[in-house]
């Protein structure tokens, strides 16, 4: 009897029970025998290895899936998914999302800049951004009293200065834009019995933003009662801001699986915010962006598996602003964000630049960072990447 | 459906393919689920190049889901699905009349497999390539495919009995060449 065939049997699975026995029985008597019964065990175990090696690449998966016009598998595992440099990569993503947003940029600030600069009159009519100075006497056409006719007064850019004038000096003082001059030759100013000199003050005013005032004069005229002639200038209605944003991934574990679909908003997002005051608001955020996972599991029969997929998801987060501008039409701002997908909980947080070439119209640039969690089977696990986030704003 | 896909039997997926949009969609997923890696070690290891190995991997399963929609197949769908490769494997041989050397097979591991698994893998496939072509389809089959030594013998136009016969003769000449690593292998 050949032995080497019972034992290629019995580990096949397809040995006769009546020849059981007389194997058992040879392997009790033949170190030999046992031998090969592990050699031959051992080579089955390595067949079982192998195949685990032979999983179609997620290549296949999509052109067959895509042949049939049917929907990829979310879960299609993968070996090898086109090799490309990691820094090729990375470099790509980058230049795109940079060339996205100065393209954007460019194009709106065009748009918002060049529309202004050749139509101010009609801007300076607009009556929500202009003033008129009603305390000017027409009928008395004095060149020693300033004439603002109007302007456009950008929000939160008014700055004044109360500068006190000595008690006993008879001289006048001519303002100029940013500095006062005391002048040789006195110039006859009536005064008001029930004004005093030690109640005057100058009244110099700086507009920061614009050269659309007018000044009809350079003497400045030292009038107690233009004093609230910019006061009432900073009331700002912060109100809600509007936000279009796109999100382009420039750091995030190398994804060994295709995008699960293609969906019409991808790694776009809005964000709705009520400003509180000039540095704080919060609101809502939704996005639509690849996220890709990595995770274990056991199925029905207790195999582990190791599930790679790139699905879209929709998040839905409060978002926290706090920011401030350098200067007129550049700020800054950080944010954080807390919600969460149908599969699991999302926190971002960010930092940007904010340029606003028209106060109303806000372009976005910054940098975000999310970490998405989620359980499967009971296990947490966790994805994060970091992006580019660009986009425009309104205010309302 | 009540059940979980992954519990229906090959019959019950067989019917659900000719079903509506919806249920023939779900019904090949989870057979493309179920029998992607054993058809596509059958293309790898009868074909030997990665690429090559691939196209007929996918005309294996486009093939498979138009046939099916039409007709039933009389084997179980492994056996269909190795059919089908098998005859684009043949159909690839012919047209190119081309002998696969052992230097020209791509024996590319996916990245997550670990070295030691990297060293045993280019051994086993190594040691098939060197088998007559017969006897490597019929233990890719076996081993692989975990087809029945009938299913085999249908699949060949083979008796079974010869299938046993090339499965056991080819297992002991992989023995013999993998000799001098067989004790490594052991370890695993």
């Amino acid at each position: 009897m050949d032995y080497q065939i019972l034992i290629h049997d019995f580990v096949d699975g397809t040995l006769d029970k009546s020849q059981e026995e007389s194997l058992f029985l040879a392997l009790s008597s033949s170190e030999e025998l046992r031998n090969e019964l592990r050699q031959t065990i051992a080579l089955e175990k390595a067949f079982g290895k192998k195949l685990s090696s032979f999983a179609p690449s997620a290549k296949s998966t999509v052109a067959i899936f895509s042949g049939l016009s049917m929907a990829i598998p979310g879960s299609a595992s993968s070996a090898g998914v086109a090799a490309s440099s990691k820094t090729i990569v990375f470099i790509s993503k980058y230049i795109q999302a940079i060339f996205s947003s100065l393209a954007t940029a460019v194009i709106l600030t065009a748009v918002f800049l060049g529309v202004s600069s050749s139509n101010t009159d009609e801007r300076i009519s607009l009556p929500v951004n202009s003033l008129v100075n009603k305390n000017i006497d027409l009928a008395n056409n004095d060149f020693n009293i300033p004439r603002i006719y109007s302007a456009e007064v950008p929000e939160t850019i008014i700055k004044t200065v109360y500068k006190p004038i000595p008690q006993d000096n008879a001289k006048n003082i001519f303002a100029t834009d940013d500095k006062l001059e005391i002048l040789s030759n006195p110039i006859e100013t009536e005064i008001p019995e029930s004004l005093t000199f030690a109640d005057s003050k100058v009244y110099h005013t700086t507009i920061l933003s614009r050269n659309d005032f007018e000044f009809e004069s350079k003497n400045l005229t030292l009038n107690p009662t233009n004093a609230p002639m910019f006061s009432n200038l900073d009331v700002k209605n912060y109100g809600l801001s509007l936000e279009f944003h796109g999100n382009q991934s420039i750091l995030q574990q190398k994804a060994e699986v295709p995008e699960s679909s293609n969906p019409l908003f991808s790694n776009a997002g809005i964000t709705l915010l009520y400003n509180f005051n000039k540095n704080f608001s919060a609101g809502l955020d939704i996005r639509q962006e690849f996220i890709y996972q990595r995770f274990e599991g056991t199925d029905d029969e207790g195999n582990l598996y190791l599930y790679k997929q790139y699905p879209n998801y929709v998040s839905i987060s409060a978002a926290f602003r706090y920011g401030f501008d350098i200067n007129n039409w550049l700020g800054i701002y950080s944010q954080v964000m807390a919600g969460g997908t149908v599969t699991g909980g999302v926190l971002r947080s960010g930092v940007g630049l904010k340029f606003s070439p028209y106060p109303n119209y806000n372009l976005l640039l910054g940098v975000d960072g999310m970490v998405f969690g989620y359980k499967h089977q009971n296990n947490f696990y966790t994805t994060s990447k970091l992006g580019l986030n660009f986009g425009i704003g309104f205010n309302f | 459906m009540d059940r979980k896909l992954s519990k229906y039997t090959d019959e019950e997926l067989l019917r659900l393919l000719k079903g509506s949009r919806k249920e023939s969609e779900q019904a090949f997923t989870e057979i493309y689920d179920r029998y992607a890696l054993k058809v596509n070690a059958y293309c790898r290891t009868i074909i030997g190049n990665k690429d090559q190995a691939e196209d007929i991997f996918q005309e294996t399963f486009i093939r498979f889901y138009q046939n099916v929609r039409v007709e039933h197949p009389k084997s179980t769908i492994i056996g269909y699905l190795i059919k089908i490769a098998r005859n684009l494997c043949l159909n690839y041989k012919r047209d190119k009349k081309q002998t696969v050397s052992i230097d020209t097979i791509d024996y590319s591991i996916p990245a997550d497999v670990s070295f030691e698994d990297k060293e045993l893998n280019d051994l086993i496939l190594f040691a098939i390539d060197l088998l007559d072509n017969e006897t490597k389809e019929v233990i890719t089959m076996r081993v692989f495919n975990d087809m029945s030594y009938n299913e085999i013998a249908e699949t060949m136009d083979i008796t079974p009995a010869r299938a046993r016969y090339l499965v056991f003769n080819g297992k002991q000449k992989i023995k013999q060449i993998l000799d001098p690593y067989i004790k490594d292998i052991y370890k695993y």
